[in-house]
């Protein structure tokens, strides 16, 4: 990429892998920067600084202000209310938005994506750690544009997607007039990730950022020639890249 | 406004965090697991934000509402936020068992803990609202919801001790189903119950809301010597050797077994310190004893408990003097718990344990002087935090201490770690009611620091004038720091003097603030003392003093009320449950909770031995409960204490049960005691249930229970279990009537009066007690013994034995 875009890693109490964003990030392209809750504050990032400053905004995961109120709601709170960011204005001009994990909630929670869905704790109420299979649907998601089934793991308690039981059939309606489910599991089908009409915000419960490499596979020396190879979440960074590039 | 904010999973999902604890109850305890038909969980929150209540509302909705998965009700705030009637019955009717028998867990953290979740609620709430008030406070806690139509309050309790609630860290209480379907929980009074102060960020310091040692206007502008002072601080030596660290074990075993993470080894060691001490006791561990509590906040008191045991007298006698008197050295409460029991061998047991103190005992010596005297006053010791570890100059510190007194220098001394220089002055009263003049030349900074704030290490002294220059040249020959800073006088004034001119001043009776409490009758006391009627026996000779709702072994602090009361292990055969009880923050006192203690001190088998009470201000209706609980169950309440204190306007109470661990099989007496008492035989392997419930474990009606006698599992009943029938019968000379066979796999005799078999045997039914009916006790002394032919031989109980 010849002139680099910017990309802001917003972390906040409790968050965890930014450091793989700014790597698989830096490692196609963008000039990406780590600002915490507090740096936001400092430095007075509005939304038309957001606009001006950044290409991308990745709101990460991990245990966010311990998940009280609910994983990633305090994190949308302070978005909403204290930066009084629009992510969908931020995505209407130009701007990439990826949520993971809590972050995804976080993007539930600010209603991004409707009202009528959100995360909710799996059955076992303890944390899951493992892969699973993604397998995206459709080609309006610039995050997951031409790519295949992908692999990615998963560590987070709340992972069951659910829509509002009083609005069932208009919601379920809506996801598919509008096409808001691109990832789903592959097997059970169950929904994995969402993305906006425009396609530009992006929010999915695996995390891209722990596999960058292919070592990073549980079962990468089983496949030890491909050792050195990008990891199947790194292509999700080359495809905002190339998108940014256009 | 107050408002309380209850969060759970709407009826169309199912709660995974409540069927994770099910989980759990169902490995452990199945027979209850079956018990509980469904269950769910909810998040509670208590609040009170400074705000108007539609910015209220609108910060509750935004922050609390997931509008897909949660209901949350609050009340009256959030018209019908959740199903039909907006309340927890929306919730209940999705229970498959209608109407049903619901039942509440709540539990939320304590006062003095931090809340870390309530931080992050406070912080959401007022970012939604865009202010911030340092009035606003949340307190955070759970709700278990529980449906089962045999669930017992034991149960409840096990549940919320075992699997809900952490006792050190939170409390919890039980609430019932009307509780849960009314609205009331939701009032302010009842939020703001659970709510702690600002001023109790760190620690709870709830007496401050009353203590008279903090008089609303203060008598003295202390505000005007501000901008007189400056800065100066005693300096501290630079070349104080380090002392070997065996000297001092005791000292260091006592902190370093307080750990949370090892309460049981706290206990081993602190018994066997005890011990140690007791057998080795000489000059050096009765100083190290001094030091000790010199060093330990002034809110620790000295349990002595007195056990009959095997050691020689005289060195128990020694010991006994030396504890007196390093207690008069140095003002530490003692507190003496009785534990006689015939029969039981025991070894002697001293244990240290703390309790909060309104006031300084040091500060109320025992004899008051007639007169005043002129002294000087020094502080001695260091400001520094660190330095509390500094053994060496604590030695050196109590070696003058000691000097001083032989030498007749010392007149009082005040013991100030922990308090500020105002409240050290303020309790000194009985030597400084003749007044005093403080000089604040070249020492203002320092009366600054320490007017309002603690000073942490250290005495005020009052030096005797003539033996100054002597005690300086201690203090500088040890490296102690001391400070000059004023004089007493018999003037009966308060007197802050720089550069000889008086910068401020006040009576004495302004500052110790006499007036106001000579004004305050009694009658405003919120209800009659126990002991303003009743003839005044004498009161004991150290005071104690007794906190609200905390009792601290150092340096843990462990919390108990009347819904939580602690049990600690002094020694390895007794057991020791403590309860404090004030108006200030609990509800009431009723005979269930004492009924608690007892059970919670006979869980692990024993009997109880003794119950001691202590009062502050005590009222006349906890006594009452005190008198029918020793009605009812024939412990002997032994008052150990009390005090009547006009001035503080608050009751409290102490109550200290002492359990002795025994064999399973002494529960009760042996004898068997009333004509036609029913005979029952439960099975006694320790797995049995019927052990676990005669130990206290499971159940509630033990108390019915007249007799308990162990069998032991033989082949031949003509031989132990005749025998030991026999022993049963032959001190009140009583007989009985039995059916027994042949083979006798062991287990108890009980016997149950007829009025209370109903009870128990419906008790032993519901908890899946095996039991017999055996017979019945006769008048007449003889043994008549039915075989499983239906034969019948009659025995003389005295031809027998």
């Amino acid at each position: 990429m010849s002139s680099k875009y910017r990309a802001l890693i917003l972390s906040a109490p409790g968050s965890r892998g930014e450091r793989h964003f700014e790597h698989g990030l830096n490692s196609v392209g963008f000039d990406s920067e780590i600002l915490s809750v507090a740096d936001i504050l400092d430095y007075r990032i509005d939304l038309d600084q957001l606009c001006l400053k950044y290409k991308v905004l990745i709101v990460t995961g991990g245990n966010t202000y311990s998940s009280v109120l609910g994983g990633g709601k305090m994190f949308a709170i302070k978005m909403q209310h204290l930066f009084r960011w629009n992510l969908l204005k931020f995505a209407e001009r130009g701007g990439l938005v990826l949520g993971v994990g809590t972050g995804f909630q976080a993007l539930l929670h600010m209603n991004v994506f409707g009202d009528d869905f959100t995360l909710r704790i799996n059955e076992s109420a303890q944390t899951e750690s493992r892969w699973v299979k993604a397998v995206p649907i459709g080609n309006r998601c610039i995050w997951l544009k031409e790519m295949g089934t992908i692999e990615l793991p998963l560590n987070q308690k709340d992972t069951e997607f659910v829509i509002e039981p009083g609005a069932f059939v208009e919601a379920k309606g809506k996801i598919e007039r509008l096409g808001l489910a691109c990832l789903k599991t592959g097997e059970q089908e169950k929904i994995i990730g969402l993305c906006d009409p425009s396609g530009r915000i992006f929010g999915l419960t695996p995390h891209p950022e722990y596999f960058l490499n292919w070592t990073n596979a549980e079962d990468w020396f089983m496949n030890p020639t491909r050792a050195a190879a990008p990891g199947q979440g790194y292509a999700i960074f080359e495809n905002a890249a190339k998108y940014c590039e256009q | 406004m107050f408002c309380r904010v209850e969060t759970g999973f709407k009826t169309d999902f199912t709660d995974p965090e409540a069927e994770q604890i099910l989980r759990k109850i169902r490995e452990i305890h199945p027979s209850l697991s079956e018990k509980i038909r469904w269950t769910r969980k909810l998040k509670v929150t208590w609040m009170e934000i400074d705000a108007p209540r539609d910015k209220v509302v609108h910060a509750i909705q935004a922050a609390f509402k997931n509008r897909v998965t949660d209901w949350v009700f609050t009340g009256d705030l959030l018209p019908s936020a959740a199903g039909a009637t907006g309340t927890l019955y929306d919730l209940m009717q999705e229970s498959p068992f209608r109407p049903g028998v619901f039942h509440g867990i709540e539990k939320r953290k304590r006062l003095s803990v931090h809340d870390e979740d309530a931080l992050v609620i406070l912080d959401a709430v007022q970012t939604i609202m865009g202010r911030k008030s340092p009035e606003d406070r949340v307190v955070t806690g759970e709700l278990l919801l529980m449906e089962g139509a045999r669930l017992i309050q034991s149960d409840l309790e096990w549940v919320a001790r075992n699997w809900f609630a952490r006792e050190q860290t939170e409390s919890w209480s039980l609430l019932s189903e009307e509780e849960l379907k009314r609205n009331s929980r939701f009032q302010g009074e009842q939020v703001a119950k659970y709510l702690a102060s600002p001023q109790l960020a760190v620690r709870s310091k709830l007496l401050q809301f009353r203590s008279p040692s903090r008089p609303q206007d203060l008598p003295i502008q202390w505000s005007r010597i501000n901008e007189l002072l400056r800065a100066r601080l005693p300096d501290r030596t630079a070349k104080a050797p380090l002392c070997q660290g065996d000297e001092w074990s005791f000292i260091s075993d006592m902190r370093f077994s307080s750990s949370k993470l090892q309460l049981e080894s706290l206990i081993q060691t602190e018994f066997q310190l005890c011990r140690h001490q007791l057998e080795h006791f000489d000059q050096k561990g009765e100083m190290r004893l001094q030091t000790l509590l010199g060093v330990l906040p002034e809110k620790n008191r000295l349990w002595r408990s007195e056990i009959e045991g095997e050691s020689p007298l005289k060195v128990r006698d020694d010991f006994e003097s030396a504890i007196e008197r390093v207690a008069e050295s140095t003002n530490t409460p003692v507190a003496v718990m009785k534990v006689l029991e015939e029969g039981h061998e025991s070894l002697p047991a001293y244990f240290w344990t703390g309790s909060v103190s309104l006031f300084n005992p040091g500060l109320l010596p025992p004899n008051p002087r007639e007169t005043g005297s002129i002294s000087e006053l020094l502080f001695v010791g260091y400001s520094d935090q660190g330095l509390l570890r500094n053994l060496t100059y604590l030695s050196e510190l109590k070696s003058v201490f000691r000097h001083a007194i032989q030498g007749e220098a010392l007149d009082f001394s005040i013991h100030a770690s922990g308090r500020s220089l105002l409240q050290c002055l303020k309790g000194g009263k009985s030597h400084l009611q003749y007044g005093m003049d403080l000089q604040i030349d070249g020492v203002q900074e320092w009366f600054k620091r320490f007017f309002e704030s603690g000073l942490s290490l250290g005495f005020i002294w009052g030096i005797n004038p003539d033996k100054r220059e002597w005690v300086f040249h201690e203090l500088g020959l040890r490296g102690v720091p001391f400070l000059s800073f004023g004089t007493t006088t018999l003037t009966g004034d308060v007197r802050i003097l720089e550069g000889g001119s008086v910068k401020a001043g006040a009576t004495i009776q302004e500052f110790f603030g006499l007036d106001s409490s000579e004004s305050r009758g009694e009658e405003s006391l919120l209800e009659e003392p126990l002991f303003l009627q009743e003839d005044r026996r004498q009161p004991s000779r150290f005071r104690n003093r007794f906190a609200t709702e905390e009792l601290i072994l150092k340096p843990e602090v462990f919390h108990t009320s009347v819904a939580t009361p602690i049990v600690i292990r002094p020694s390895l055969d007794s057991w020791s449950g403590l309860m404090v009880l004030s108006d200030l923050v609990d509800q009431g006192f009723s005979s269930e909770h004492l009924d608690y203690l007892l059970r919670k001190c006979t869980a692990m088998g024993g009997q109880i031995n003794s119950i001691q009470v202590s009062y502050l201000n005590g009222l006349r209706e906890w006594s009452k409960v005190l008198k029918k609980v020793e009605r009812e169950y024939g412990i002997q309440v032994t008052e150990i204490e009390y005090a009547h204190e006009p001035d503080i306007q608050a009751h409290w109470m102490a109550i200290q049960v002492v359990a002795k661990v025994s064999d399973i099989r002494t529960v009760r007496t042996e004898e068997l005691k009333f004509v036609q008492d029913r005979i029952y035989w439960l099975p006694g392997d320790f797995e049995q249930p019927g052990t676990r419930w005669l130990a206290g474990f499971e159940g509630r009606y033990q108390t019915g229970l007249h007799s308990a006698v162990a069998i032991e599992s033989t082949a031949d009943a003509s031989k132990g279990v005749v025998d030991a029938l026999s022993f049963a019968l032959k001190k009140r000379k009583l007989g009985a009537e039995v059916r027994l066979q042949h083979h006798f796999p062991g287990g108890f005799f009980v016997s149950v009066s007829e009025n209370e078999r109903y009870a128990i045997e419906e008790e032993w039914r519901v908890l899946g007690v095996e039991f017999e009916f055996v017979g019945r006790v006769t008048s007449t002394p003889y043994l008549v013994i039915r075989n499983e032919a239906d034969q019948v031989e009659t025995l003389s109980i005295e031809d027998l034995l």
